[in-house]
């Protein structure tokens, strides 16, 4: 193997199409990380099993579509709410008692997602399930030399919209103001008579819900294996530390880390790609470790 | 008061880790060869284990990395085994290396015609690593999940490494050595009894190592720099410090971990990088007990006995029996198994039950 | 020459300043309080001496060294020793491993990896135990331990770092009156062999305990002098005694 062939030299046209590349798996490591930015962003929780609740959100669809004929676009609210009320479910009787101890969480929510992944399988069983799509979504829009598929061209679109929604959610309504004021100061905000236990209860249910939705896009251009949450959680995470757990901050993360892996693997391969790009944010977490976009820090 | 509470009785402590490896030294009087090599893997794996309470624990660092040392160092002892069966002159290179059309041997391999430096290499690199990587990370105050996160991520970067790195690693498939490694004109062969010896004596040397060192007041800084680590800098200790030496140990411990995996499997492969591998060494620490170095020691050796035993019967529901098992001892037991023995032993009045030299003190025995 | 002095020293934020233009100086064996409203800048000014943060101008000298700008823990191994608003303990430890760790004869961790010995051994050990009282107190978990043991454990880590300076932070908050009685009187046996900066709120223990009084006020210095002048003077009365009703943040 020749440094030749491992290097790609620079051209115009592949370039270009790098970065759009680069804009879609942006798209899809945003709507990956977005409702773990939420649940970490406002509870300080990792949600270790925030892959399984993608995953799950990918079989929901695969079951209201197969047995039950939902059309593909109704499946995304569906989605939502069943995995929300799952994450509602997980928030009651196990995240609730941890809080006191971060790191069990972590460790807790890692049990579920075994308990998730193996559940799943004996179900559905390990063969993979496949989701399909409206036709429309099936072909790829091709513009002089750009050449992106609708399905990726649609999930930039949702992410984008479900990135709105949740801006709006947080700073334009009521249980937005609630779940802000939670997040600055659990104890402050419980004497204004604010109860935290029940944003809780709704922010990882939301979060839970917002994984679903990437379950279901994600089930349609990936065939579905009960172990697929597990590609996901590392790269969501780092965008969601990168980010430093605010919304804006995971778009811009998403954005740059998309964007960046897309360039790298252009020049070399897919995985050395990763090997640069992780150790780049590990590195980069060395100098900035509240990520890029940080609130005022709270000192004793 | 001081505590009554024979489970914190140093001396009692040393007795029952000299009458647990006394005992396991007997094993290979008792069973098959089969079934000797699987607890020869259970201990290294009881390694891990102790490396994990050690850095996480005791150091409250909770890193889901140890697989990166772990793997490294098997990866080292791969490629020293199998250099071990190459010859210079009618067999110098590895076929899979030809498969992947290489022509020669990569200058990364070269070291590894030496038993010794490929040896000392597959220790150092990864400790050196842990150091660079730990002074990266606690120079800069990352502390808590972060450290989790960070750890995963350098580990899934790994397993990207080993698995892509084709003509170096043999990719997927792996290095399978073909011979037992053979050193200091013993050859080690996997279902020996002295292999088994071997992997005893290092989980004992690391035990007991990592005991003494915790009973030290470096083990005390530590585990003070775990309850709050800014305190102790008002104390005057550079904490960032006493986290790499930490760090470090652990990952130093998982090296030998690697090393000794590979002489027992004879295969090393990117599955040692899996995330999934590094978080069940976790798991066994913490059903064990996080806060005992023996307690993590019986968790692995019992979750992987299950594994191999119960696992067999309930191959389709073993993780979700593990990940359910996992989820109860975080929620209801967060000292593990240990902390069940803590508080059962605090029942026993102390100075009746261990030894008859003890003479029994009526009004300690009261308490 | 002052074992503390602090020249012009300022912290600001993008927006607010938190202490401006503060100079003052402690002299050897000196116990000086600190007093001041909320909000006045007191524990930043610790923060600041001790490294926690970062100066925005000025310099800040210990013991004839310029420190500004150190880590924490070299300022702490100058001999700088602190005790914290809200008692900080080690509370999985026991007294005695609290205050072992407290003695850092030796910074390095390889060294103390071969330390074995107790500081128990050292007489230093049963005097300071004997000082803050918590002699039958030596095997119990830290975390167990009261809020007045506590604040008195921290009090007694910070003797064991045998320091030239001990800054107290609010050192009684949150005491009852036996505790604080208790307090004023390790307070007395360490005056003159120590030299102590003390914040706090009490203004009947500051009666008890301060030789000199510095008053600060929306990050500035409002006036220094003893006791007895500070009472009665006009401009301390104005902004600090006359928002005292609301001033306590226990």
């Amino acid at each position: 193997m020749s440094v030749h062939d491992f290097w790609t030299p620079f051209a115009l046209e592949p370039f270009l199409n790098a970065l759009i590349v680069g804009l879609s798996i942006a798209s899809i490591w945003l709507v990956a990380a977005l409702g773990l930015t939420i649940i970490y962003g406002t509870m300080g929780v990792i949600n270790m099993a925030h892959g399984e609740f993608i995953m799950l959100g990918a079989y929901s669809t695969y079951v209201l579509q197969s047995y039950l004929g939902f059309p593909f676009l109704l499946c995304l609210p569906a989605a939502f709410f069943i995995v929300a009320g799952f994450g509602w479910v997980i928030e009651k009787v196990l995240i609730r008692h941890l809080y006191q101890r971060p790191l069990d969480t972590l460790l807790a929510t890692w049990g579920v997602s075994l308990v998730l992944i193996q559940g799943v399988r004996l179900v559905f069983g390990g063969e993979p399930q496949y989701v399909g799509v409206p036709t429309w979504l099936d072909s790829a829009m091709q513009i002089g030399f750009i050449n992106l598929a609708w399905l990726r061209v649609f999930i930039i679109v949702v992410s984008g919209l479900m990135v709105l929604l949740t801006w709006w959610i947080l700073f334009r309504t009521v249980t937005g103001v609630r779940i802000r004021a939670v997040m600055q100061n659990k104890e402050m905000a419980a004497s204004f008579g604010i109860n935290a236990n029940q944003v809780y209860s709704i922010t990882f249910a939301y979060g839970a819900g917002v994984a679903g939705v990437a379950g279901a896009l994600f089930g349609a251009f990936k065939s579905l294996f009960p172990d697929m949450g597990s590609g996901y959680i590392v790269e969501a995470f780092l965008v969601v530390v990168v980010g430093g757990g605010q919304l804006i901050g995971s778009v811009f993360s998403a954005g740059l880390m998309g964007e960046m892996g897309s360039v790298f693997s252009y020049f070399t391969n897919d995985t050395f790609a990763r090997f640069v790009l992780f150790t780049l944010i590990v590195v980069f977490l060395r100098f900035r470790p509240q990520g890029l976009i940080s609130e005022a820090m709270t000192r004793r | 008061m001081e505590s009554q509470n024979i489970y914190h009785n140093k001396t009692a402590q040393w007795l029952s880790y000299l009458v647990v490896f006394v005992g396991l030294a007997f094993l290979p009087t008792f069973i098959d060869p089969f079934t000797l090599n699987q607890f020869s893997r259970y201990a290294v794996l009881a390694m891990l284990a102790v490396s994990v309470s050690l850095v996480w624990g005791f150091g409250g660092i909770l890193s889901l990395g140890q697989g990166i040392a772990f793997g490294l160092a098997a990866y080292g002892m791969g490629m020293t085994m199998q250099m071990q069966f190459q010859d210079p002159e009618s067999n110098p290179i590895p076929s899979f290396m030809l498969t992947n059309e290489l022509s020669e041997l990569p200058g990364l391999w070269v070291p590894f015609w030496n038993t010794e430096v490929g040896l000392l290499l597959a220790l150092a690199v990864p400790t050196v690593f842990f150091v660079i990587f730990g002074a990266l990370m606690f120079q800069a105050r990352v502390a808590g999940a972060f450290v989790a996160i960070m750890t995963l991520a350098m580990l899934a970067a790994w397993y990207s490494m080993a698995y892509d790195m084709q003509p170096f690693t043999a990719g997927f498939n792996g290095i399978s050595p073909p011979l037992p490694f053979d050193w200091l004109g013993v050859s080690f062969d996997p279902y020996s009894p002295i292999t088994y010896w071997v992997a005893l004596g290092l989980l004992a040397f690391v035990v007991l190592a990592s005991k003494l060192v915790l009973q030290s007041k470096f083990g005390l800084i530590i585990q003070a720099i775990r309850d709050d680590a800014e305190r102790v800098r008002f104390v005057g200790y550079n904490v960032a410090f006493y986290q790499v030496v930490i760090f470090a140990m652990s990952g130093f411990i998982a090296a030998i971990a690697g090393i000794t995996w590979v002489m027992l499997t004879q295969y090393v492969s990117p599955v040692l990088l899996e995330v999934q591998f590094s978080i069940a060494m976790v798991i066994w620490a913490a059903v064990g007990g996080r806060l005992s170095l023996m307690g993590a020691m019986i968790g692995a050796f019992l979750v992987n006995g299950m594994q191999s035993y119960v696992g067999d019967a309930f191959q389709s529901t073993w993780l979700l029996i593990i990940g359910g098992l996992f989820i109860l001892v975080v929620r209801f037991l967060p000292k593990g198994i240990a902390g069940l023995i803590e508080t059962g032993l605090g029942y026993v009045p102390i100075g009746r039950r261990r030894s008859d030299s003890m003479s029994s003190n009526p009004a300690r025995a009261a308490e | 020459m002052g074992m503390l002095e602090l020249h012009g020293v300022t912290k600001a934020y993008d927006d607010f300043t938190v202490v401006e233009s503060f100079s003052f100086d402690v002299i050897e064996g000196e116990l000086r309080c600190l007093l001041g409203p909320n909000g006045a800048g007191k524990s930043t000014t610790m923060d600041l001496i001790t490294g926690r943060q970062k100066l925005s101008g000025g310099k800040i000298v210990f013991d004839g060294r310029d420190i500004t700008g150190m880590k924490e823990h070299e300022i702490a191994r100058l001999g700088v020793g602190r005790k914290f608003q809200v008692p900080a303990v080690f509370r999985e430890l026991t007294v005695r491993e609290n205050l072992e760790v407290a003695d850092n004869r030796s910074p390095n961790p390889f060294a103390n990896m071969r330390w074995f010995g107790r500081s128990g051994d050292s007489r230093n050990f049963d005097q300071i135990v004997d000082l803050v009282g918590l002699g039958p107190r030596l095997g119990t978990q830290a975390g167990f331990l009261s809020h007045g043991e506590t604040q008195w454990l921290e009090i007694g880590m910070v003797l064991m770092q045998n320091p030239k300076l001990l800054l107290m932070d609010e050192p009684t908050a949150g005491m009852t009156e036996h505790e604080k009685h208790k307090t004023s009187e390790i307070f007395g046996r360490l005056k003159g062999n120590h030299t102590l900066v003390v914040v706090e709120h009490d203004m009947s223990f500051v009666r008890e305990i301060a030789d000199v009084v510095t008053v600060m006020h929306l990050g500035k210095l409002l006036a220094e002098g003893p006791m007895k002048e500070i009472e009665v003077n006009s401009r301390v009365r104005e902004v600090y005694l006359g928002s005292e009703g609301n001033g306590h943040d226990a």
